[in-house]
C-alpha cells in the first residue's frame, strides 16, 4: 500500500496535475484499492471542515498584512536605521539587509513579502554604492526566509493546524533559532568578505548622532510587532484575532505614511486572494486525502515500517532532512508542507521527538527551499525586484547561505533546548 | 464567454477581498470591546470561518484565470511545446474533474444542511445552509470557469494556436514570473512615487 500510494503520488505530482487535484485523484484511488467503502462521498463534509477551519483565517490575514506593508512606506525608513547601525562590518549594507529583513520578519508572516519589500529598497542602495551583486542578492533572497522563522508565520500556522500543535508554543520557538540563524547569516557574509573582499562594497562610517537620530524609524514595525505578538501572549487576542489586528494596523500605518490608496488596497487585495485560493484548495485536497489515509491505516503502516528498518531515530531525521531538502528543490514550498507533514509527523512522534521542535526543523527545510533552484521562490522575487542582469547570480550568491541553514538545522538537532527552552518556560508560566 | 468569466472571477475577487477587510475590522473592534469595555462578543470567529470558505471558494476561478494553482512542472519543460500544450489540457481536466466532484458533494452538504434547517452550535447559531450555499455558489463558478477555459484551450488547440494554449493555461515559466515581478515592482515604485493624494 505504501509502494502504490508513493508511486501514484510521484506519478500524479510528476505529470504536472495541479497539486490539489492530484491529492484528490490519489485519495479516490487509495479509496477504491484498498477500502470497501467509497469514501470519496465523505469529501463534501471534509472540504466544508477544511474550508471553514477558523485557525486558517490568519493565513489570508498575514498575506493580506504584508501586501499592505510592502506598499506602506514603512520599510524605507526601517532600512535607513539598519544601514546606520549596521554597514560598518566588512561587507557593509548586507548586513543592513539582514537586519531589517530579521525585523520586518517580526512583523511579516511570509518569507516572499519579507524578500519583496527589503530588496525594493535595498537594491537601488547596492547600485549607488558600488557592490558587486552576487553575494549581496544572495543575501536578499536569504534574508527574506527568516519571515517564517521569526513569528508570525503563515507557515508555522499551517504547519500548528495539520499536526494539531499549538501555535503560541511553535512561535515562541521560532525565536531564538530565527535570531541565531540572522547572527549566523551575517556571520556568513562577513567571512565570505574577510577571505573576498571583492564580494563586498564600500564600507560607510555613520556618525552616533545619526544612528540615534535614525531610532524612532524603529518604532513603526516594533508597534506592529507588540499588537500581532505581544495580544497574543498577554492574553488579548487568539493567533486568529491578532491578524486581523495586525491587518488594521498596518492599514493605520499606511494611511499615516500617506500611501493608502484605491490602487494600493485593490492590488493587495488581489494578491491577497490568488495567494489564498492555491493554499485553499490544495488545503481541501488534503484534508480529503488524509482522511483515506488515516481511514485505510497507511500512516499506521508507514510508521510500523521504519520502525522494522530499525534505523536511530537519528538516522531517520537524516533521512527526513534529505528527503526535503530533494523535494524542497523541486516543489512549491507550501504545496509541499501540506502534502507531507500528515505523514512525516506522526513518524517523527513516534520515534520519541518533539512536534514543536520538528515544527521549526520543518521551518528550517522550508527556507532552504525557498532559496535552492530550480523552483526557490526567493530566487525569482529578488531577480525579479533587480530586473536586469542574470538569475544565475542570485542563485550562486544564495549558495553560502544555503550552507548556514543546513548548518543551523544541524544545531537544533544537536541542541533541541533552542528552540524548546521558550515554550517550555511559557508552558511552566501558565 | 471567456469574457463574462473574467468579469465574474474579477467582481468575485473584490467581493471576498472587501469581505476580509470588513472582517478584520469586526474582529479588532470584537478584541478591544472585550478587552477594554469587557462586552463579549462572541459572532466574529462564526463569520471568520464562513468568510474564509466563501471568499476563497469564489477566489478560485481567479487564481486559475492568473494561473496560479500550482504545478510541479520540473519535467514539463523538457517536452517539445505540442506535448507540453497537451500535457496542460490534461492538468485541466483533472482540475475540472475534481471542481465537479467538489460542487457534487458539496451540493450534498448544503442540500442537508437546507433540508434539516440545521444550525451552527454557537451563540450565534447561525443556519449552516446559508454559507454552505454562498460556498457551493462560488464552487460552482469555479468549475464553470474550468469548462470554458477547457473549451477554450481545446479549441485553440484544434486549430493548432499552441502558444496561445500555453498562455492561457501553462505553467508560469521562469521567465514570466520574472517578468510579472518586474511589472509589479514597478508598479510598487509607481505607487510610491506618487505625489502625497493632491485634494
Amino acid at each position: 500500500m505504501i509502494l502504490t500510494g508513493t508511486a501514484l503520488l510521484v506519478l500524479l505530482l510528476g505529470t504536472s496535475i495541479p497539486v490539489a487535484a492530484a491529492l484528490a485523484l490519489l485519495g479516490l484511488i487509495l479509496s477504491e484499492l484498498f477500502t470497501s467503502f467509497p469514501l470519496i462521498r465523505a469529501i463534501g463534509e471534509t472540504s466544508w471542515g477544511a474550508a471553514s477551519e477558523v485557525i486558517i483565517v490568519s493565513v489570508p490575514m498575514f498575506i493580506l498584512m504584508g501586501e499592505i506593508l510592502l506598499r506602506s512606506g514603512v520599510a524605507e525608513k526601517m532600512y535607513d536605521a539598519m544601514v546606520q547601525w549596521f554597514s560598518w562590518l566588512p561587507g557593509g549594507l548586507m548586513h543592513s539587509n539582514i537586519g531589517a529583513c530579521t525585523m520586518f520578519a517580526a512583523t511579516s508572516g511570509s518569507s516572499a513579502a519579507t524578500a519583496a519589500t527589503i530588496s525594493t529598497v535595498s537594491i537601488p542602495e547596492m547600485r549607488k554604492h558600488g557592490y558587486s551583486p552576487k553575494l549581496f542578492l544572495g543575501s536578499l533572497a536569504a534574508g527574506g526566509t527568516l519571515g517564517i522563522l521569526i513569528p508570525p508565520s503563515i507557515n508555522l500556522i499551517v504547519y500548528g493546524v495539520l499536526t494539531h500543535t499549538s501555535i503560541p508554543q511553535l512561535y515562541l520557538a521560532g525565536f531564538i533559532p530565527g535570531f541565531l540563524l540572522a547572527a549566523l547569516f551575517m556571520l556568513t557574509i562577513l567571512v565570505v568578505c574577510v577571505l573576498r573582499p571583492e564580494m563586498g562594497g564600500q564600507r560607510m562610517r555613520p556618525s552616533w548622532s545619526a544612528r540615534l537620530a535614525s531610532l524612532p524609524s524603529l518604532l513603526p514595525p516594533l508597534a506592529l510587532f507588540a499588537i500581532v505578538i505581544g495580544s497574543i501572549y498577554a492574553g488579548w487576542a487568539t493567533p486568529t484575532e491578532s491578524a486581523s489586528l495586525g491587518v488594521v494596523a498596518s492599514l493605520v500605518l499606511a494611511a499615516a505614511n500617506r500611501r493608502l490608496n484605491w490602487d494600493v488596497l485593490r492590488t493587495a487585495i488581489e494578491g491577497t486572494m490568488r495567494s489564498t485560493a492555491m493554499i485553499m484548495l490544495i488545503f481541501m485536497a488534503a484534508f480529503f486525502l488524509n482522511f483515506v489515509i488515516s481511514a485505510t491505516g497507511l500512516t499506521r503502516e508507514l510508521t510500523d515500517l521504519i520502525t522494522r528498518l530499525d534505523l536511530s531515530p537519528l538516522e531517520t531525521m537524516i533521512a527526513i532532512v534529505i528527503f526535503y531538502i530533494v523535494l524542497g528543490c523541486f516543489m512549491e514550498t507550501m504545496a509541499m508542507m501540506i502534502t507531507t507533514i500528515p505523514i512525516i509527523e506522526p513518524i517523527i512522534q513516534a520515534m520519541g521527538y518533539d512536534s514543536v521542535w520538528f515544527g521549526i526543523i520543518v521551518i528550517l527545510l522550508v527556507e532552504t527551499a525557498m532559496i535552492t533552484p530550480p523552483v526557490g521562490v526567493n530566487l525569482y522575487i529578488v531577480q525579479g525586484v533587480r530586473g536586469d542582469g542574470r538569475l544565475n547570480e542570485v542563485i550562486l550568491g544564495a549558495l553560502p547561505f544555503v550552507g548556514a541553514l543546513i548548518a543551523m538545522i544541524g544545531v537544533l538537532i544537536a541542541w533541541p533546548e533552542l528552540a524548546l527552552w521558550l515554550p517550555n518556560l511559557w508552558k511552566q508560566s501558565l | 464567454m471567456l469574457k463574462v468569466v473574467h468579469r465574474v472571477a474579477q467582481l468575485g475577487v473584490w467581493a471576498g477581498g472587501l469581505a476580509m477587510l470588513a472582517l478584520a475590522f469586526l474582529v479588532s473592534v470584537e478584541v478591544v470591546l472585550r478587552k477594554v469595555f469587557l462586552i463579549g462578543l462572541s459572532a466574529a470567529a462564526d463569520l471568520s470561518s464562513y468568510t474564509l470558505a466563501v471568499s476563497t471558494a469564489w477566489a478560485f476561478s481567479f487564481a486559475l484565470l492568473a494561473r496560479a494553482h500550482v504545478r510541479v512542472d520540473a519535467l514539463i519543460h523538457l517536452l517539445p511545446r505540442r506535448a507540453a500544450a497537451f500535457v496542460d489540457i490534461v492538468a485541466l481536466v483533472a482540475l475540472t474533474w475534481f471542481a465537479a466532484v467538489l460542487v457534487w458533494y458539496g451540493f450534498n452538504v448544503f442540500a442537508e444542511s437546507y433540508a434539516r434547517d440545521a444550525r451552527a452550535m454557537t451563540p450565534l447559531g447561525m443556519r449552516m445552509w446559508i454559507p454552505q450555499g454562498l460556498w457551493v455558489a462560488g464552487l460552482t463558478v469555479f468549475l464553470a470557469t474550468c469548462i470554458a477555459v477547457l473549451a477554450r484551450a481545446l479549441a485553440l488547440m484544434a486549430r493548432g494556436r499552441v502558444g496561445e494554449v500555453s498562455a492561457l493555461i501553462g505553467t508560469l515559466s521562469t521567465h514570466e514570473e520574472v517578468d510579472a515581478e518586474i511589472k509589479d515592482a514597478a508598479e510598487r515604485r509607481r505607487v510610491a512615487a506618487r505625489p502625497v493624494d493632491a485634494r
